[in-house]
């Protein structure tokens, strides 16, 4: 039993470590990022060619259908840039969100404070952000491709779909935190019970 | 809008009721079956909420109504 308990608050140690893992990860992700993004000089930014597939020659006759691509523009205006910027950042950001949540919750269940607000707090809000980025996401991602190829005067359409990896995630962690709002209620109810 | 504990403003007469019959919370326990744990929450003011079943138990035991056992006291 001993045991079991001692595994479990290991797990829970872990999944903290995980989580500040997450964020060291992210915050180098972002700084490699800035790095890339805020000289304004070849930025890179990926394209979608899907309406204007091109071919491509692999080696000797094999081929590949391009359905993306990477641009690198330089000199984009301040409003451009700021959309390449936060679309570039974003991504990182929301994986920064999921892994304090992470951390959160791997701490506060080690403590054995399994309802802590803090706890209920992060995964609403790391739910949330997971729906909007869900939406977000790919709406300045087509928004940078946009800026960028604007800025080289090409004109291919970008399709923007929502990212449903990301939406779903959003959802099931609503979803859990529903519950364990509900959990919160009851155990509050049931303190000093006699 | 919840309520929110009542300010802790739920005073428990056990004690005077205990001492009055001369009765021990331990005894009480055992006519009650709650544990003295949970007794002794309720005698120091402690508990949140109080079950109807361990009320009318108490009340039995002690013969007497719930306002002899439970009073509000004057808020703030």
């Amino acid at each position: 039993m001993i045991d079991r308990l001692n595994d479990q608050r290991r797990n829970f140690e872990v999944m903290a470590l995980a989580g500040g893992l997450g964020v060291l990860v992210g915050l180098g992700l972002i700084v490699r990022d800035l790095v890339r993004i805020l000289p304004n000089r070849d930025v890179p930014v990926p394209v979608d060619l899907a309406s204007t597939p091109h071919d491509v020659l692999l080696g000797g006759t094999a081929t590949a259908q391009a359905t993306e691509a990477v641009i690198r523009v330089s000199d984009l205006s301040p409003v451009r840039f700021a959309v390449v910027l936060t679309a570039a950042l974003l991504p990182t950001l929301v994986l920064m969100m999921v892994a304090v949540c992470f951390a959160v919750l791997g701490t506060s269940f080690g403590r054995g404070d399994v309802f802590a607000q803090g706890s209920l707090r992060a995964m609403k809000v790391t739910a949330l952000t997971l729906l909007l980025g869900s939406v977000a996401i790919p709406a300045l991602q087509v928004m940078a491709a946009r800026s960028a190829l604007g800025s080289v005067g090409v004109d291919v359409g970008q399709r923007m779909e929502t990212d449903w990896v990301l939406f779903a995630a959003g959802v099931m962690l609503g979803t859990v935190w529903y519950a364990f709002r509900r959990g919160a209620r009851l155990q509050r109810d049931t303190e000093g019970l006699v | 809008m919840p309520v929110e504990d009542g300010d802790g403003r739920v005073h428990c007469r056990l004690d005077e009721l205990l001492e009055e019959r001369g009765m021990t919370l331990a005894r009480l326990a055992e006519l009650v079956g709650v544990t003295v744990v949970n007794l002794s929450v309720l005698k120091n003011d402690r508990a949140r909420a109080i079950r109807f079943s361990t009320l009318t138990a108490v009340c039995d035991v002690l013969q007497c109504e719930v306002g002899d056992l439970l009073v509000v006291t004057p808020g703030r």
